[in-house]
């Protein structure tokens, strides 16, 4: 059963790695329940990324975007997520972020969380 | 292309990509609560473990609708806690993005917008889920890891106890 398993998850990660290189996952071949419960627990750092870099190349193919601009990038990207996600609380202050980061509406704070968020 | 141009069919784009979602949604949420409510007595009865599958399964199709409806829906399986965060109403997400689309510097289709989004929030779910029922998955993910481990092992033993009969 296991082997089985094995064999269709190595299949999918073969699949993926040919046709979406660009796409980030947690891939662990050995370890497959793991690396789905690190996708499930930290889906931001997977899923926000990939909508992240999907809509950065996309605006640098349209010609919206240079790299003087990602900065800019980074503060539109931080005002759609607190549109789109239902629970804001992760993109708030914690309080060991006070010195470093500035004010909540400050775009210092805004690049500053996006990277710290997605990015890192 | 000028840089006004495109805004505008970007606009359309997405105008359009609304026009054909909120029906699929609409539909989805009817369905889903269906099952949810038939099947309610049969999922009360099974185990957390079981529990967690199947509202892993269905809860995503109403993922995109917070009314009344849907909040009933959640109290009544005692979700009530971790899960309903992840819930939020679309239509009103979508008039503030409407608004957002207007003013901002940037392009953003909404299906690829709304794709990753969706992802995002079925994972979201599943770890509110678990929170609710108060399952421990990383718990359960070590117990799959040693099962694995622990045919390999029986299997390596019973490969040495064949080769010695022989």
């Amino acid at each position: 059963m296991f082997d089985d398993l094995f064999f269709k998850t190595n299949q999918m990660i073969e699949f993926i790695e040919e046709n979406y290189p660009t796409i980030k996952y947690y891939k662990n071949k050995k370890n497959m329940t793991n690396a789905a419960i690190h996708t499930a627990l930290y889906s931001h750092k997977i899923c926000l990324y990939n909508l992240y870099d999907s809509l950065l190349e996309f605006n640098k193919k349209a010609g919206y975007l240079d790299h003087n601009t990602v900065g800019d990038f980074k503060v539109f990207f931080y005002d759609l997520l607190f549109i789109l996600l239902p629970d804001t609380s992760i993109l708030k202050k914690y309080d060991d972020e006070d010195l470093t980061y500035g004010e909540t509406n400050n775009t210092r704070f805004k690049k500053k969380k996006i990277k710290s968020l997605i990015l890192r | 292309m000028s840089e006004s141009v495109s805004k505008d069919v970007m606009k359309k784009h997405n105008k359009e990509y609304l026009e054909t979602l909120y029906p699929t949604l609409l539909e989805k949420k009817r369905k889903g609560l269906e099952k949810l409510i038939n099947d309610k007595k049969a999922i009360v009865q099974l185990n957390p473990i079981r529990q967690y599958i199947v509202f892993t399964l269905l809860l995503k199709d109403i993922l995109h609708h917070k009314d009344s409806e849907v909040i009933e829906c959640l109290n009544s399986f005692g979700l009530n806690k971790h899960t309903h965060k992840v819930f939020k109403d679309f239509s009103t997400t979508f008039k503030q993005l409407n608004i957002f689309q207007d003013y901002s510097e940037f392009l953003f289709p909404y299906q690829t917008t709304f794709g990753f989004l969706e992802l995002h929030l079925i994972n979201k779910l599943k770890e509110e889920v678990a929170y609710d029922l108060n399952i421990d998955l990383f718990k359960i993910a070590k117990k799959i890891v040693e099962k694995k481990k622990m045919v390999v092992y029986l299997l390596c033993l019973m490969i040495c106890f064949l080769k010695q009969i022989k």
